[in-house]
């Protein structure tokens, strides 16, 4: 039987560098942390209307890891697939855990990639919530 | 997403689409909000031209993958140039 599958829909922005660690972040859970559980959306590809990705979103549950405030790939999805399961801003994450953020947007320093380290754990840790309740779900048969 | 700043941005000015493949995502979605296309470059097709530099990582660049990006970045800035020049020219 086949793992239950959730899509990780990373902000594609290159004017901040919270862009370039929300990638990295999605990268790190598709590759490292939750490599059968996870399969990634590509929001340019979403946007330009693609029906495979779109009819992902509809049926699996999403997480929006998005870089800034505006929520590209949350406001994406919500409007050409229905509701995110959970968005995460990487902007909110760097205030909340009092974390400079790096300053090259074209590649990470080590300061940069600990922080997208940390980034990807929250990612991981809010898809192991939404597994367990759909388990939870399951089970009693809701 | 209709981000009303950045279709203003495309419109107005001219813009070079670099998609990774051959969807070609970056090129429709300007073409999608009536951006002035003036070059489209695909990384496959550098890639194409430079079979040895096929990368290994996709997080993070290994040696190939960055000499590959420089390649295609100088492809990118000396289009960039002969718009300007044809910019001067007119």
């Amino acid at each position: 039987m086949s793992s239950p599958k959730i899509g990780v829909v990373s902000c594609s922005g290159e004017e901040y560098v919270e862009g370039t660690i929300s990638r990295i972040a999605t990268r790190l859970v598709l590759e490292q942390l939750r490599p059968n559980a996870t399969v990634t959306i590509c929001l340019p590809l979403f946007l330009a209307g693609e029906e495979g990705e779109r009819m992902f979103a509809k049926r699996f549950p999403t997480i929006a890891v998005d870089g800034c405030e505006k929520k590209c790939a949350k406001n994406a999805i919500e409007k050409y697939s229905g509701k995110t399961a959970q968005s995460i801003v990487v902007t909110d994450l760097l205030k909340k855990w009092s974390i400079k953020k790096p300053n090259s947007r074209r590649k990470l320093d080590k300061e940069g990639m600990k922080t997208a380290s940390k980034v990807a754990e929250q990612i991981a840790a809010t898809m192991d919530d939404l597994l367990a309740d759909s388990r939870r779900r399951k089970h009693a048969n809701v | 997403m209709g981000d009303e700043d950045a279709r203003r941005l495309v419109r107005s000015h001219r813009c070079i689409s670099v998609d990774g493949c051959t969807a070609e995502c970056a090129k429709k979605n300007l073409e999608l909000s009536d951006a002035k296309l003036a070059a489209n470059f695909i990384v496959m097709d550098i890639l194409r031209e430079h079979r040895n530099l096929r990368t290994q990582g996709v997080t993070c660049l290994d040696e190939n993958g960055r000499k590959l990006a420089k390649i295609l970045a100088e492809k990118i800035a000396s289009r960039v140039e002969e718009l300007n020049q044809e910019d001067a020219a007119t």
